[in-house]
């Protein structure tokens, strides 16, 4: 009966492994970061089986395991720090570093804290409504709410400190 | 107010846009693979706390040790994918061994004096092979008995190394001096056995090792060589942005750290070599739960590791190693073919490549690349010049548990997914052992250059070539190899839970989270 059960584990994790290395990903901005907490959730995950009640709540149930596992290291870690551009065209470069720093947009969210990074991916990217992301991130829904906001706020704050870096290097440079 | 939420609005869009039509990358090869071996091997006790904290540069030696560690935790988990090298058959092959490791590979720092070679034996087969592999039955037996790590230092500290000195068996173990928590501080420390229940400490003239952490101690030819990190300031901190040349070159994310290389004859009195004679660049060393930078052998020692040729990250990683035969004079060699295909993926620890298996034989130096791009086998007689060994070496798709491998006098024996594997001592003609099935699959390997034990349970297996096998028994309970290694610090990776060393009439074993040490008293 065990095995069976583990067996049925081992399949939904790996059914969804891509999309939580992806997630992993995005919140972290580095591949080897995303394996690193990708592995401990499935670590987690094998050990917490028995509070999984029905098997379509498996992504739910292994999101919330991955996402407050990629909280808490973005916490021990700080931010997000986006290395230069020129260093991702080096062969090998990590690839979620390459896509978010090669984006205008996408670097902002560096600029996040862990819970603001975790709902802009969950809302944005996974597609999921509030409602859903409150329910994985074990929040209310008006605190999801506020702490988009906020997040949203401060991505604008850096688009545009940017764009006025920007200016002031054309105007320098002139 | 109108112009910002219109703005908020417009970078909303923008943003599910932008996320929605991103085209990420699918989970690396290794960690589907892991993954599956997960599942393969069952639930295991291992803590989720992580130890690869490949780009965690907090403070102190000790934290970034441990993070290259972590980098063998990467490794492994990067060989877990890998398809490996010098399988005959297309089935077989072997994948270098944890911390991994961890990863990593386990080679295991061997004393260079055989004391107790196997006896030709007349015993009856218990198993036999049709390729002439057999178990015979008068193997050497061993008791077992438990030493608390508590009398090397409190929690957290590190065993780093066994090496035979005459007729001591020496251990050198980093010493925790912070607390557990903090991970920071350790003092090296050498403890001495002769018969492996009763240790004390070697007192050490001066001060050689201030400001140094150990990495590994193997027995040489001339007595001890000990290899460590230092020169880098107590409690230094790295800022974030890691890659500014601006930094210290141990920020920098390459895993450069200094090294500091002494010799002693006795254990007492260690001379620092002059300058550093492995520099420059090599970096990132991987110590700690069963790798080792270091094999000593009949034909001298072997140190090796990977050089870049700048700190930036991106740097391709070229296989370095150093021999000698005096410890004072070492001559240094590449394996472009190794090295050519190596590559660090990112920055920080994000290095994506396998260790190599390395072990010292009688007849010289064997070093496994485990890189799925450049599988193969070399063989060097002198530490100097190498030799590919196998010219299409088989690859397969491997999990990434159970890998270590250890030198008999006439062959390696190395463990792959649970299988027993051997070669000769040239490091030619890997194949599949064929009384493996009759092995324990979940035995954890040692070895001295002379004998190969493979433990488990109630069994211990010995072989100089990896073709005659003897069984024995054990008594007491040697530790079993869960397959997940744990750290000190609850840090965990894929590979063996248990490293070995055999050391003359004894055989030491350490679980890696370095709670007990285990002394096996071989028998007749």
């Amino acid at each position: 009966m065990q095995r069976r059960g583990d067996e049925d584990l081992a399949e939904l994790i790996c059914a969804g492994l891509d999309r939580a290395y992806r997630l992993a990903g995005l919140l972290l901005g580095s591949g080897p970061d995303a394996e690193d907490v990708v592995q401990d959730a499935c670590v987690r995950a094998w050990q917490s089986a028995g509070s999984l009640r029905e098997r379509s709540a498996f992504t739910a149930w292994f999101d919330r395991i991955l996402v407050n596992i990629c909280r808490d290291r973005i916490r021990r870690k700080g931010r997000i720090g986006f290395v230069d551009i020129e260093d991702h065209d080096m062969p090998g470069a990590d690839p979620f570093q390459a896509i978010l720093a090669h984006d205008a947009l996408l670097r902002t969210i560096g600029s996040l804290d862990a819970d603001e990074r975790a709902v802009v991916v969950l809302h944005y990217w996974a597609d999921l409504p509030l409602a859903e992301v409150a329910s994985r991130l074990g929040w209310r829904l008006g605190t999801v709410k506020s702490r988009l906001h906020r997040a949203l706020e401060k991505m604008r704050d850096e688009q545009r400190g940017r764009e006025c870096a920007l200016q002031a290097g054309k105007v320098a440079s002139r | 107010m109108k112009k910002t939420d219109d703005e908020l609005v417009l970078l909303e869009r923008d943003l599910k846009g932008t996320l929605s039509s991103l085209r990420l990358p699918s989970a690396p090869i290794g960690l589907r693979q892991h993954v599956e071996s997960m599942s393969a091997g069952g639930r295991t006790n291992a803590s989720p706390r992580t130890a690869r904290r490949r780009n965690e540069w907090a403070s102190g030696a000790r934290t970034r040790r441990i993070a290259a560690t972590a980098v063998m935790a990467a490794i492994v988990m990067a060989v877990a994918a890998v398809g490996v090298p010098l399988a005959l058959s297309p089935h077989a092959g072997i994948v270098p061994a944890s911390k991994a490791g961890e990863s990593g590979l386990v080679t295991s720092p061997k004393a260079s004096i055989s004391t107790s070679s196997l006896p030709t034996s007349t015993a009856q087969a218990l198993f036999s092979a049709s390729d002439g592999s057999s178990i015979l039955a008068d193997g050497p037996s061993v008791a077992w008995q438990k030493v608390a790590m508590t009398k090397f230092g409190q929690q957290g500290s590190e065993v780093m190394g066994v090496a035979k000195l005459g007729a001591r068996v020496v251990m050198a173990v980093n010493v925790m001096t912070g607390t557990p928590a903090t991970g920071e501080g350790a003092a090296p420390t050498f403890y001495e056995t002769t018969d492996g229940s009763s240790w004390a400490r070697i007192p050490v003239s001066g001060d050689p090792f201030a400001n140094v952490e150990l990495v590994t101690v193997v027995g040489t030819s001339t007595g001890l060589l000990a290899i460590g990190e230092g020169g880098i300031p107590a409690n230094s901190k790295c800022p974030s942005n890691s890659n500014s040349p601006n930094n210290p070159a141990w920020c920098r994310g390459n895993g450069y750290v200094p090294w500091v290389v002494l010799t002693s004859s006795d254990g007492r009195t260690w001379q620092r070599l002059p300058g550093d004679p492995f520099v420059p660049h090599i970096e990132a060393m991987i110590e700690a739960s069963g790798s080792g930078i270091s094999v000593s052998g009949p034909k001298g020692t072997l140190v090796w590791g990977y050089s870049t040729p700048g700190p930036s990250a991106g740097s391709p990683a070229v296989f370095r190693s150093y021999h000698s035969n005096d410890m004072a004079n070492w001559s240094s060699s590449t394996i472009p073919d190794i090295s050519a295909k190596w590559e660090v993926a990112g920055s920080g620890f994000s290095m994506a490549f396998p260790w190599p298996l390395v072990e010292a034989t009688a007849d010289g130096f064997v070093v496994v690349s485990v890189n799925p791009t450049s599988p193969g086998a070399w063989f060097s007689p002198d530490g100097v010049h190498w030799t590919s060994t196998t010219s299409a070496p088989a690859k397969v798709s491997v999990y990434a548990f159970a890998t270590s491998a250890a030198a008999g006098r006439d062959g390696i024996v190395a463990s792959l997914l649970k299988k027993w594997y051997r070669a000769g001592a040239e490091g030619a003609n890997w194949q599949a052992v064929g009384v493996g099935p009759h092995l324990p699959s979940t035995g954890w390997l040692a070895g001295d250059g002379d004998r190969v034990v493979i433990v488990s349970g109630r069994e211990v297996d010995w072989t100089a070539d990896g073709i005659t096998w003897q069984r024995g028994t054990s008594t007491g309970a040697p530790p079993e190899d869960s397959g997940v290694s744990t750290g000190p610090d609850n840090s965990w990776v894929v590979g063996p839970s248990v490293q070995g060393w055999l050391v003359g009439s004894l055989v030491l074993a350490l679980t890696t989270d370095m709670s007990t040490l285990y002394v096996g008293h071989v028998g007749g």
